[in-house]
């Protein structure tokens, strides 16, 4: 495959504009592997993105006994890795060449150096990048749907979306920057923020966030208490995850514009910055004609806490699925009754 | 704020998980890999033999010491094999108003009643509210309680709360009773006023059941937004499989889950290399059961 052609194969990245494009191959390395040689391993260091070419990449994680799952296998045109790029956790899979393959590396060293300086191409990648994690989250949530494979036991009550926010007073910049995980805004950043948004009240139980909303244009940010993001089951709610103070919520449906991914309530009693979706717009759809410099850095900084969290729903959604694979292989598979 | 290791499966020597793994309970005690915080103030645990004589009834051993410099600890480690285990190191605020002694070690077990409990967490302002617990608590039980933590109280009210405390009960029970007793707790809290969070992550064992819970009250709720505890739930793993040890250079249960036998649950991995393992959901209970040589497990949602 031709280098130019590598973006339309993604359609994440396919929207990358010809600057945008020119800069990710004039800051990209190449890489080749042969069959069967390993391009990281589960728990490695997490350093760079890759983009195949061509050949083929296997992609493996492990499960509680020993065992493996194999995911689906990487293919020319697609991107394994992103997460290196968005947060700071060590490799969650290990990735093989399942053929002789070929493509670009793009280091997370000089990735971050780039979006520092606000490149333009850069910061879309970053965007395109927070797309794919959200279009892959959300086939991990379609799978953990279709299959089922939750224990009656662990559903909660139903959630009751009856409950209307009710506005709360006080310093919503303060709070925002006691934050760790919202560290990277500072103070003038928390205040951009908190200036055009509202803090509201939600008491423990009511739901906020339906996954038949059709107009996901709010960002919620937890500042006290947490929110449950969970999946309507006869019976009850299948939990996929708790998010505590410094947590982002409903962001997979603002990066990709489509329904929410799943339902929210309150966990605990709450208060939450409600942000409006228009805020966001120059962070969720950067171009190189937007103003990206010194005086919007904040949205720079909004950018890095968006992909993290992107990052975090997805891990969580794997975990959830892949606890759910491995209980019924436990219960199912005999348990010692071999012995 | 502590770390919890509890086992239950095929006999392992007792080394292989207090000491050998890279992050074993005991390298915890100053290198916790998520918990920003020294665990020096005891060591206990309760480790059941089938070997042994009166299987049933655990080897207890409670020190104040820090255990990584305890050679008959050691040397005991070194011998015994149990087929179950719940063992706690003790990690407290760092001032002098902390009562470091033996009685406040976990894990709790009163005479004659086999589940035993250890905890990691604490309740806030729990000194102002622990009269009002009384009522709930059994007097035969009351009069055991030695020591000055929450976590005696937390067990005190759960084995209150059981039918019949003195008989190995199935983890339903089990975890029957300590819904029972976390909304008495919810309930003294509520009544004080109290809504600061609280971190109740508890493993109890029996030496034939287990059942781990991940629960915190008003979670996320802190004056102090960069407390450690209170802004990230605690972390609670369990990995399963069979034949416990080091395979391929690695320590790890192996033999895939549909032959697994044996179930590892704590606070963290015992292991730097987490993939094996996976986290008990917030909010939840695991709940594990021996049925003759098989095990079961199920995730149990807990609302209080």
């Amino acid at each position: 495959m031709a280098r130019a052609d590598i973006f339309a194969q993604s359609p994440q990245l396919a929207r990358l504009d010809a600057l945008a494009r020119a800069e990710v191959l004039a800051n990209a390395t190449r890489f080749a592997l042969d069959s069967g040689q390993v391009l990281f391993r589960q728990g490695d260091v997490a350093d760079a993105l890759y983009i195949l070419e061509s050949g083929r990449l296997g992609i493996e994680t492990r499960l509680p006994g020993d065992d493996t799952a194999a995911l689906s296998p990487i293919l020319p045109g697609e991107v394994v890795g992103e997460f290196a790029l968005l947060d700071d956790a060590p490799r969650s899979a290990r990735v093989t060449a399942l053929l002789p393959s070929e493509g670009l590396r793009i280091s997370r060293a000089r990735f971050h150096a780039l979006l520092a300086d606000a490149q333009p191409g850069t910061v879309q990648l970053a965007a395109g990048l927070r797309r794919l994690v959200a279009t892959r989250t959300r086939a991990t949530l379609a799978r953990i749907a279709a299959e089922g494979r939750f224990e009656p036991s662990s559903l909660r009550r139903a959630i009751s979306f009856m409950a209307k926010p009710v506005p709360v007073a006080g310093d919503a910049a303060a709070l925002l920057a006691g934050l760790g995980k919202l560290a990277d805004l500072g103070p003038d950043g928390a205040r951009a923020l908190a200036t055009p948004s509202r803090m509201v009240g939600v008491e423990r139980g009511q739901g906020l966030v339906c996954i038949n909303d059709d107009t996901p244009n709010t960002l919620w940010i937890v500042l006290r208490g947490a929110l449950r993001a969970s999946m309507a089951r006869t019976g009850g709610a299948e939990q996929i995850s708790i998010h505590g103070p410094g947590e982002c919520v409903n962001v997979i449906a603002l990066e990709d514009g489509a329904a929410p991914s799943l339902d929210i309530a309150a966990a605990e009693d709450c208060v939450l910055l409600r942000v409006p979706g228009k805020v966001l717009q120059p962070v969720l759809q950067p171009d190189s004609t937007n103003d990206s410099g010194s005086a919007n850095d904040w949205h720079g900084a909004l950018a890095l806490v968006l992909g993290r969290q992107l990052v975090r729903d997805q891990r969580r959604a794997n975990r959830h699925l892949g606890r759910a694979l491995a209980l019924e292989r436990f219960n199912l598979g005999g348990l010692g009754g071999h012995a | 704020m502590c770390r919890i290791l509890s086992y239950l499966g095929t006999p392992v020597l007792l080394d292989h998980l207090l000491y050998a793994p890279d992050s074993s309970l005991l390298n915890q005690t100053i290198h916790a890999r998520m918990l920003a915080m020294l665990n020096l103030a005891g060591f206990g645990m309760a480790a059941w033999d089938p070997a042994s004589h009166e299987p049933h009834a655990p080897f207890r051993y409670r020190t104040t010491q820090v255990a990584l410099f305890d050679r008959n600890l050691k040397a005991l480690a070194s011998k015994l094999q149990p087929s179950a285990l719940l063992a706690h190191i003790r990690g407290v605020a760092y001032n002098s108003t902390v009562q470091i002694n033996e009685q406040n070690v976990h894990p709790f077990r009163f005479d004659g009643v086999p589940l035993a409990m250890a905890h990691n967490g604490d309740l806030a302002d729990f000194r102002s509210v622990r009269f009002d617990l009384v009522p709930y608590v059994k007097p035969e039980f009351a009069r055991h309680i030695q020591g000055s933590t929450d976590s005696e109280w937390l067990y005190a009210l759960t084995v209150s709360a059981l039918e019949d405390p003195y008989r190995i009960n199935a983890p339903e029970e089990i975890l029957a009773a300590i819904t029972r007793a976390l909304a008495i707790v919810r309930e003294v809290r509520r009544a004080h006023g109290i809504d600061r969070s609280s971190s109740t992550n508890l493993i109890f064992c029996d030496g034939v059941n287990l059942v781990a819970v991940r629960f915190t009250f008003d979670f996320g709720k802190s004056g102090q937004a960069q407390m450690q505890g209170t802004n990230e739930f605690l972390s609670m793993w369990y990995s399963f499989g069979s034949d416990y040890g080091l395979h391929d250079n690695e320590w790890k249960l192996t033999g895939g889950a549909a032959r697994a036998d044996s179930v590892i649950v704590a606070s963290e991995p015992l292991t730097s290399d987490f993939a094996t393992w996976i986290e008990v959901p917030e909010y939840s209970a695991l709940l594990v059961r021996s049925d003759g040589a098989r095990r079961m497990a199920e995730i149990h949602a807990l609302e209080v």
